[in-house]
């Protein structure tokens, strides 16, 4: 029988009955995992962004931003609460409103939604609570983040445990412009269906090995294949015992371990590292201005993103005419200035967070000034989508430090201990 | 919106070389900057940009009498268009861009004897802790030679009449070889520590392409490029929209917002519009009192008059329904193009656009 969202407690004594429950259903998946048959759905966690949290605007509380979407939060202590929603139940096929997940709030500017909703509809909830909402967005693990992550914690798990990179690379704005679709649905497994193809450059690869194997090949192989450095998710070994967490580039963390306390500890380990990278990425893109006592705008550095590969007059054609549409991935207002065949000025808005951004695209790179008061995250959401449908292989800058060295210079080490 | 100009005629805008003097002295990528960033590097960093120096009392006071007296005539409050600093020994370059060279004659030289005075010995006295600027006028390097003797002989003007201006140079501005070059002055070198005397600021420009960087000064003059004329209130006025855009989408349905044109303009440019002169100012207020918030009052009089109303230099919006909010910024977010660019002419129409409520 199909697992019911409907089995999740509205009412929970406290958040540990909560936890318990995850972690009865995390044993319960892990050994499904172990026999290569998933009887329950695994326990998810969307690390999510409260936008309004930060910079200029005035914020939002959660619950107000949920009532926008006709959902319910229900506070169960100071930090924890559930969410009832509207979901699909699997035995009538009607809609019900039932509670679909729970959410810990992390920090003023990030909470967290656990649940064990199937892969895809939990994806689309999210989706649609932040695609509605310019208060919310993802957290993104851009590539160079994850493979910092890869070299600076997981390959110091230990050589035999087992270790998963996602790659994906999808060149969407090649195509001639009949059939340049728009992006934004991810296609899970979905390698060879029958259906129709489309000439583009494409590429996902999964590799699952020892870490100690995966770590031995992978700088070589990415030396001869560009889409390598698209790294889209990595399996991060867990602390506590068997399995691990996989990471995914938009803040979907998956549970196969068999703890969900061992989640959650990622899940906020996780939190850390990217709190502390935007808030680095935001005072070095906008400058002090308590340094000096001229004007805030004239603070801040660019945002710099050269692509390996010149893009062809076609594609950047496509990448203008599409990314400035109201549906597609990079989710940017504004009139394309163009001051070339391949340069354009943008002086606009990040559609998603509604944001001001001014935007210099060519066919070798992308120049982004964020006003300050902006997020961050947009940012790292260009930097993610420009590996994923643009470049694979990029160098990117923040004023004049390379976003490696940038993250470099955080070393792991040097999350902050919650305790 | 394409560009009529070839990368030469560039070098002579006034806007376009005062983007490119502001972008060198912003931090970038050495191997990926848009304008090489020489005076950050050299350790300048942004003071000021269209900041007109008030001199001190003494100063002013014999400034005063010699333009009364008539023999030459010296600008009471210059405006250079931009001052970088470098903290470590109290310097400064104080730049003026210009089009093309000027002669002592000309209606010009009142500005150039005012900047070699603001650059001199009160420099100091107004501006500690800074100790000592280098004034640096920029033009086409071809008009470089006239320009540094024009500088010559203002300074030896100013010196017969008890005045003290400071040093100047002149660098120079080129389109050659697929790039736009910088041409350093003797003094400018020193200043900077380098030892070239030339450098490439942008490469790989294109005859068919227009080598600015993105603007990060605003301006609503007119652009040189006859095919465009509008182009720099296009720009603002784009900016202005997008923030306007980014306000009306956070706003609740009841709930009202009034945003004067100033306030638009402060949240646009991150508050450098409060540092421009009154007069930059009003003329970009009624910019986008004119080009935009009349046009949307316009647009929306007919169906909603309460939702969107225009009094004076003040655009207010309520949205009365989840549906009104979704058609107006729907319309918003498609009106690329409805608003014209054209400049706001006359007192009198600045008069009456102000006094006149739209709703």
């Amino acid at each position: 029988m199909p697992f019911s969202l409907a089995s999740l407690p509205a009412k929970p004594k406290d958040r540990f009955e909560v936890y318990r429950l995850f972690n009865g259903l995390s044993e319960e998946g892990k050994s499904g995992l172990d026999s290569a048959k998933t009887r329950v759905p695994l326990v998810k966690t969307f690390l999510l962004e409260h936008v309004s949290e930060r910079g200029t605007q005035r914020p939002k509380p959660l619950d107000e931003i949920w009532k926008r979407h006709s959902s319910i939060l229900s506070p169960i202590d100071e930090s924890f609460s559930s969410i009832t929603d509207f979901a699909e139940d699997p035995e009538t096929g009607k809609q019900q409103q039932v509670v679909t997940g729970y959410i810990e709030r992390y920090s003023s500017r990030f909470f967290a939604y656990y649940t064990v909703e199937g892969s895809q509809e939990a994806k689309r909830r999210v989706r649609n609570w932040i695609g509605n909402s310019p208060d919310l967005d993802s957290t993104w693990f851009s590539s160079p983040l994850l493979k910092h992550l890869w070299d600076k914690d997981i390959v110091h798990r230990g050589d035999h445990r087992f270790g998963k990179l996602v790659f994906r690379h999808e060149s969407v704005f090649e195509m001639p412009e009949d059939s340049a679709d728009t992006p934004g649905e991810d296609h899970e497994g979905g390698f060879d269906d029958g259906g129709p193809e489309l000439e583009r450059r494409k590429f996902r690869s999964e590799m699952g090995d020892s870490v100690g194997r995966l770590r031995g090949s992978l700088d070589g192989l990415r030396q001869s294949y560009p889409p390598l450095h698209a790294l889209y998710s990595v399996r991060i070994p867990s602390m506590a015992g068997r399995g691990g967490h996989d990471l995914f580039q938009d803040g979907q963390i998956t549970n196969r371990s068999d703890s969900f306390e061992d989640h959650r500890n990622h899940a906020r380990y996780l939190w850390r590292l990217y709190d502390g990278v935007l808030s680095e990425t935001e005072e070095c893109a906008w400058g002090d201005p308590a340094a000096t006592n001229k004007p805030v705008g004239w603070n801040g550095v660019p945002l710099i993103v050269r692509f390996d590969e010149a893009l062809s007059q076609t594609t950047f054609d496509n990448w203008v005419k599409k990314a400035f549409q109201k549906r597609n991935v990079f989710k940017l207002w504004g009139e394309p200035l163009r001051l070339g065949p391949t340069k354009i000025h943008i002086y606009g808005a990040d559609r998603h967070l509604w944001q001001p951004i001014n935007l210099e695209m060519t066919e070798k790179q992308l120049v982004a000034i964020l006003p300050r008061g902006t997020c961050g995250n947009t940012f790292h959401r260009l930097v993610a989508n420009i590996q994923r449908y643009i470049s694979p292989k990029i160098d990117a800058w923040i004023g004049s430090r390379s976003f490696e060295s940038f993250l470099e210079e955080r070393h792991l080490n040097e999350v902050r201990d919650e305790t | 919106m394409k560009s009529a100009m070839k990368p030469e005629d560039w070098i002579r805008d006034p806007v376009f070389q005062l983007n490119l003097l502001v972008w060198m002295s912003k931090e970038q990528p050495k191997e990926a900057y848009c304008v090489r960033p020489v005076f950050h590097e050299a350790g300048f960093d942004w003071m000021a940009i269209e900041q007109p120096i008030r001199f001190p009392v003494e100063t002013a006071k014999l400034i005063e009498q010699i333009n009364e007296k008539g023999d030459i005539r010296i600008h009471s409050h210059p405006e250079p268009e931009l001052v970088v600093k470098r903290s470590r020994d109290q310097s400064a370059l104080y730049f003026e861009a210009k089009s093309n060279s000027f002669g002592v004659a000309s209606s010009t030289s009142h500005q150039g004897r005012g900047h070699l005075v603001a650059t001199g010995s009160v420099f100091r006295e107004v501006n500690a802790p800074l100790e000592r600027a280098l004034l640096v006028y920029v033009v086409p390097n071809e008009v470089s030679d006239p320009m540094r003797a024009c500088l010559q002989e203002l300074a030896l003007q100013l010196r017969s009449v008890a005045l003290s201006p400071g040093d100047s140079a002149v660098d120079g501005l080129t389109a050659e070889d697929a790039a736009i070059h910088y041409h350093f002055d003797v003094l400018s070198r020193g200043m900077l520590g380098i030892s070239e005397s030339r450098i490439a600021l942008v490469e790989n420009i294109a005859e068919d392409t227009d080598p600015s960087p993105l603007l990060l000064i605003y301006s609503n003059e007119d652009c040189p490029d006859d095919e465009r004329r509008g182009y720099y209130r296009h720009v603002i006025q784009n900016q202005a929209i997008a923030t306007m855009l980014c306000e009306f989408h956070r706003l609740d349905i009841g709930e009202s917002i009034t945003l004067s044109a100033a306030r638009v303009l402060e949240l646009t440019t991150q508050g450098a519009f409060n540092f421009l002169g009154h007069e930059r100012r009003k003329k970009m207020e009624l910019l986008l009192k004119v080009n935009v918030f009349n046009k949307i009052a316009e647009h929306w009089r007919s169906r909603a008059p309460e939702a969107i109303k225009v009094q004076g230099k003040e655009l207010t919006v309520c949205f009365p329904s989840d549906s009104f909010q979704s058609d107006f910024l729907d319309w918003l977010e498609r009106s690329k193009g409805l608003f014209e660019d054209i400049k706001p002419k006359g007192p009198d129409i600045e008069q009456m656009v102000f006094e006149m409520p739209i709703q």
